[in-house]
């Protein structure tokens, strides 16, 4: 298992150099550079060529390539040229706001998918199980933005219970730590963050959350099902021990493994797919700044997106596939 | 509070249902101490002399930052601000500007002629250490005609000029022309932008990048402590967040919202839009070495061809108007007559298109894919056609569109949007249409026409013309010298961003707002 | 007993589920003929102005109402069905092709070969799907043609890794041991023995990510990176509509809507084909 851990180790940084190397050129395949962005009128000859000498953009692609890894092994992911600011420290500002949202609507999607689940599997072939197992294809049926603008439409414009945009409300002061709101929450004290927190993080995290718990839930309900036939849950039964019991104590925990393989994953996809939801909701995310950099061919800033959330997303799975191994005794002894 | 309810039960019943909730927000920014305003974007960095944003490099800018003088959009020319008056040598080519006594930036550095002029010299020195790349700040000021500064005592500053440039006092009120603090910059260097200070009416306060920078009135600005304490500038990017919170009471200020819900929120009770000039032009640039675009009564019938109405209706709910040629109605150098330059008629364009032989020319039109460019991109497309153009548009992103609109070779019709930083009339001219402009040079290639000589020598000789009456009146002939000699590009429409205001805030300069521009000075509660 | 109960499930169950069971089959179709249709039943030009006032409400004339030009709603939604069809259905089919074509070659081959392109895949997955996309959209410019292959481009990784398990099962098997053992050729084993038996499984799963496809195209259209207006698309529709939530609501509500109706409806039926191919 140790091998494993570190054989996939090593394998990060060679992952993270591909996809530096395939969002380089890729950037810089697309029309355009941020020049004419910078300065949309140049009256004075010599200016253009003087930003791109600035920008370093007079050297050659495999220069400016070379210049890029070397930076990279550095950890330096270079300046924004837009901006004039260190993707280093935009990364710090908008990561935080992603993995906040990615959590929120993780907490959503397993509250949703695993009640759902159990519920379903409890009842299964029932009217109730019908219903649910419905409800949660036509969840995962819904276009994120609209069912956001829906979302909106319902909850702001017309029962007015939550914000429309944003982290925190104005009214609210605060200077940001390490921009993660609970955790500055509780570095700095302020407790009165939480409760604004909430409510701006609501709507965002059920669009996402209830859109993709439809696979937890099927999950859940299969598993329940399953594990109902084994033969020692049918022996738990027979020696009498009480429904609610069995239910949690056993077919939970054999359900758990399966939960925590989807939690990871969609905990992965959400870093890079939640651009949607931090559009449609004015969150800051780093995914949004990595799109709108691609669209002002800011290269630095979205070459240091792109790594960022792949390398994230190389972790979280090889964090899932350890807390797998971990959990789960029968891989734990070396397999049955 | 009680406004923010009927608003958002005003909003319920919009919406087809009558359920208004006891349970909404509290609305934060009724107390008259705090304004919020709306920012499209904030990246924390309010370097002055490179471009970062809208959000950065003019809203904020404009609210914490002053330089010598200003412009108020009220009074056609440049009022006094950091500087208290100035003389102008006879030759029109060394300004001497008086330092008003007394004033400090907002960390108590005095403001004096050194001061000042360490911040141009900044934008002039390609060696200054503490200067960023890629500036071209210098050249907003007029670039290689800045012959140098000086300070010939301690509370006079010298602008010396090669040519003359009446224009000078405008540009000087440009966001990117506001004075730095020394002891900041001494300090700071290049990150001036991540600790900036200046002397505007507000302070900064905090900044959360992309999500809000909140300001205090500053004790000690040259027109006094503004009445309003604190202002939010919260980032909301979006159009349906932007309305949600405006009704909601959440938001006070905003110049984002859409042509298409002026009315709507107008209707709404504790909310009005502010009426403000149209300074913004949107033009159609054709370039004129495509050959099918090479032929002046081809440009013509472009022009003609183009329903100016539809787009005012269409495009902008009626919140636009007809254009004269490039200067708008707004600023000096109009004149009614232009109106009859940018001439809807489809009939004249297809009979000119048909003397030309020039029926069925196929064009292409690039736009940008965001804001209300795809809207006009049909509206344009579609009238286009009916006078015998085959027009296609491609939508472009912003880094594409910028690409091929400065490339000569990349494209034959674009869209362009002039604001005005400042209403002069030659920032409508010598920064596009100059020759030695790459707008001249790549967007409309009109370098290429023999006219353009004397395009360049009317341009020169209205921008030194000292008179503003005879300045004004160059500036008109110049309009139909350009529209009927050249007619590089079409005039569309002229417009405005609409400005929304909550009825607790009185005091908002619209007319600066509506071509982005940010005075929140003499903003004040309502009662 | 027992047996009546179950003879009673098996007596009631087929009428009222059965029916139910069709229902995504029905909408699929009907949404098919629609788009097919759209021409002959569609009252308008959808992107013309009809000559109605902007933003008229539901009417007879105008089931719908109109949008932000005067154009007719109803047509424009009918008319955004096939585009919403094409990129989704024509995204799935060239990313089985090429993600098909290779996992059969990595499972089959297996070795070295198979550990660079699974590692190549591990790769692009870890690329965030909806920015390659962007990127080749912002590449290639926007159309729905351009549309339909970022779209494809995204899926190609999953496929790949699919069909590589699939192959990587069959490969084992005694009928492909027998065809290598008889001497066939590797591309012979590949297309003659390994992919007909992986293509029934890979097919289903291909029905099930046509929604994924569907919702991928219309995010893609809503961030203004798909069809060129005046062209209908249901996703691009959304966008527009959505800075009129005030005044007119449905102008959003509704083209996400039928975008919703056809996912769910071809994720039932994925759902449908999934069971008879896992029971």
């Amino acid at each position: 298992m140790g091998g494993e851990v570190f054989r996939r180790l090593i394998f990060l940084p060679v992952t993270l150099f591909f996809v530096a190397t395939l969002v380089f050129l890729a950037l810089r395949a697309l029309p355009g550079s941020s020049i004419e962005l910078l300065g949309s009128q140049f009256t004075t000859a010599g200016l253009k060529e003087q930003l791109i000498a600035d920008l370093g953009l007079d050297k050659s692609i495999w220069e400016q390539y070379g210049i890029f890894l070397g930076e990279l092994v550095r950890f330096d992911l270079g300046r924004s040229f837009l901006t004039g600011k260190d993707v280093s420290s935009m990364v710090g500002e908008t990561l935080p706001v992603t993995i906040e949202l990615a959590v929120a609507s993780l907490v959503v999607m397993t509250i949703a998918g695993i009640g759902m689940g159990l519920l379903a599997g409890a009842f299964p072939g029932t009217l109730a199980d019908g219903l649910l197992r419905t409800v949660s294809v036509l969840l995962f049926s819904l276009p994120w933005f609209w069912f956001g603008i829906v979302l909106i439409i319902v909850f702001v414009l017309w029962l007015g219970w939550f914000p429309a945009f944003g982290r925190l409300p104005s009214s609210v002061d605060y200077e940001a730590v390490t921009n993660f709101v609970l955790i500055d929450a509780i570095i700095l004290g302020r407790f009165d963050l939480v409760v604004p927190w909430l409510k701006h993080v609501t709507l965002p995290a059920l669009t996402v959350g209830l859109t993709t718990s439809g696979v937890l839930m099927r999950l859940t309900r299969v598993g329940v099902i399953e594990t109902a036939k084994t033969d020692y849950i049918r022996t738990a039964r027979m020696k009498g021990v009480p429904g609610p019991r069995v239910f949690f104590r056993h077919i939970l925990r054999n359900v758990a493994l399966g939960i925590l393989t989807v939690i990871g994953v969609q905990f992965g996809a959400m870093l890079g797919g939640s651009v949607i939801a931090e559009v449609v909701f004015g969150y800051p995310g780093i995914g949004r700044m990595t799109v709108d950099a691609v669209l002002n061919r800011d290269y630095a800033v979205a070459q240091g997106g792109a790594i960022v959330i792949a390398a994230f997303y190389v972790l979280i799975n090889l964090a899932t596939d350890l807390s797998y191994r971990w959990a789960d005794p029968r891989l734990r002894r070396g397999g049955r | 509070m009680n406004t923010s309810i009927t608003r958002r039960q005003f909003a319920a019943l919009m919406g087809g249902t009558t359920v208004a909730s006891t349970l909404s927000l509290p609305a934060f920014a009724q107390d008259g101490k705090t304004l919020v305003f709306a920012l499209p974007g904030l990246v924390g960095n309010f370097e002055p002399h490179t471009w970062v944003g809208f959000g950065d490099t003019v809203h904020v800018m404009d609210t914490v930052a002053r330089g010598l003088t200003h412009m108020d959009f009220d009074n056609p020319l440049p009022q006094p601000a950091v500087a208290e008056s100035w003389t102008i040598s006879d030759d029109g080519t060394v300004y001497d500007f008086t330092i008003r006594p007394g004033l400090t930036f907002h960390d108590d550095t005095p403001i004096d002629a050194a001061a000042v002029k360490r911040t141009f010299d900044r934008m002039f020195d390609e060696t200054d250490p503490t200067r960023p790349d890629a500036s071209f700040a210098a050249d907003n000021l007029g670039g290689a005609n800045v012959k140098g500064f000086d300070t010939p005592d301690d509370m006079t500053f010298r602008i010396m000029l090669n040519a003359p440039d009446a224009a000078i006092l405008g540009r000087l009120t440009r966001p990117d022309m506001i004075i730095i603090s020394p002891t900041a910059l001494e300090q700071h260097g290049k990150e001036i932008g991540l600790n900036f200070v200046s002397c505007g009416p507000y302070k900064i306060s905090s900044v959360t990048p992309n999500e809000r920078a909140v300001l205090e009135a500053f004790d000690n600005f040259y027109g006094g402590k503004p009445a309003i304490e604190r202002v939010v500038m919260q980032v909301i990017p979006e159009p349906v967040a932007q309305m949600t919170s405006l009704a909601s009471g959440d938001l006070d200020v905003t110049n984002l919202i859409p042509h298409s819900n002026v009315d709507r929120l107008e209707a709404m009770p504790g909310i009005r839009i502010e009426q403000s000039a149209a300074f913004i032009s949107l033009t159609l640039a054709m370039n004129v070495e495509v050959e099918a675009l090479s032929n002046i009564n081809v440009r013509r019938a472009v022009s003609l061809a183009v329903d100016r109405q539809a787009i005012i209706d269409e495009v902008f709910f009626g919140k636009a108007e007809m254009p004269g040629y490039i200067t708008p109605a707004a600023e000096q150098g109009y004149a009614p007559e232009h109106m009859e330059l940018s001439r809807s008629d489809t009939e004249a364009a297809r009979a000119l298109l048909e003397e030309a032989g020039a029926v069925g020319t196929e064009l292409t039109l690039i736009s940008e894919n965001q804001g209300f460019w795809p809207r006009l991109g049909q509206v344009v497309e579609r009238s286009l056609n009916e006078a015998g153009f085959v027009v296609t548009v491609e939508y472009l992103d912003t880094g594409t569109f910028n690409a091929q609109l400065f490339d000569k070779t990349a494209h034959e019709l674009a869209f362009v949007q002039r604001s005005a930083f400042f209403p002069d009339p030659d920032g409508r001219f010598s920064p596009l249409y100059g020759s030695s402009t790459s707008a001249a040079q790549e967007i409309t290639a009109q370098t290429s026409l023999p006219e353009q000589a004397e395009l360049d020598a009317r341009i020169a000789a209205a921008n030194a013309e000292s008179d503003p009456e005879a300045r004004g009146r160059l500036y008109v002939e110049l309009n139909t010298f350009m529209a009927e000699q050249m007619m590089p590009v079409a005039a569309l429409v002229n417009t405005f961003l609409p400005v929304a205001v909550s009825d607790d805030i009185q005091g908002v300069n619209a007319n600066a707002l509506g071509t982005y521009r940010t005075f929140l000075e003499n903003a004040a509660p309502a009662n | 007993m027992p047996t009546t109960r179950a003879d009673q499930h098996r007596f009631r169950l087929p009428t009222l589920t059965g029916a139910l069971r069709l229902l995504p089959w029905l909408v699929v179709g009907l949404l098919i003929f629609a788009a097919i249709a759209a021409p002959l039943i569609a009252p308008y030009d959808p992107i013309k102005n009809v000559g109605s006032p902007m933003l008229a409400p539901f009417s007879p004339g105008h089931p719908f109402g109109t949008d932000g030009f005067g154009r007719d709603q109803f047509s424009r939604i009918l008319h955004g069905l096939g585009p919403m069809m094409f990129v989704s259905v024509g995204a799935v089919a060239l990313a089985v092709a090429v993600g098909g074509a290779v996992g059969l070659i990595s499972g089959v081959m297996g070795g070295w070969l198979d550990w660079m392109i699974m590692r190549a895949v591990d790769i692009l997955m870890s690329f965030p799907l909806i920015l390659a996309a962007i990127l080749v959209l912002v590449a290639l410019g926007a159309s729905t043609f351009n549309l339909m292959l970022a779209v494809a481009i995204s899926q190609i990784p999953i496929f790949a890794r699919l069909t590589r398990a699939l192959a990587a099962g069959e490969v084992v098997r005694d009928y492909v041991m027998a065809a290598r053992a008889s001497g066939f050729g590797m591309l012979h084993v590949m297309v003659s023995e390994v992919a007909p038996n992986i293509l029934r499984p890979l097919l289903v799963q291909a029905t099930s990510v046509v929604a994924v496809a569907a919702l991928t195209a219309a995010a893609l259209s809503y961030l203004g990176m798909g069809a060129r207006p005046p062209e209908p698309d249901l996703g691009y529709m959304v966008k527009e509509g959505q800075e009129l939530i005030f005044i007119a609501p449905e102008q959003t509500i509704l083209p996400g809507l039928v975008i919703a109706i056809f996912v769910l409806a071809i994720s039932f039926c994925g759902d449908q084909l999934n069971e008879r191919e896992g029971g």
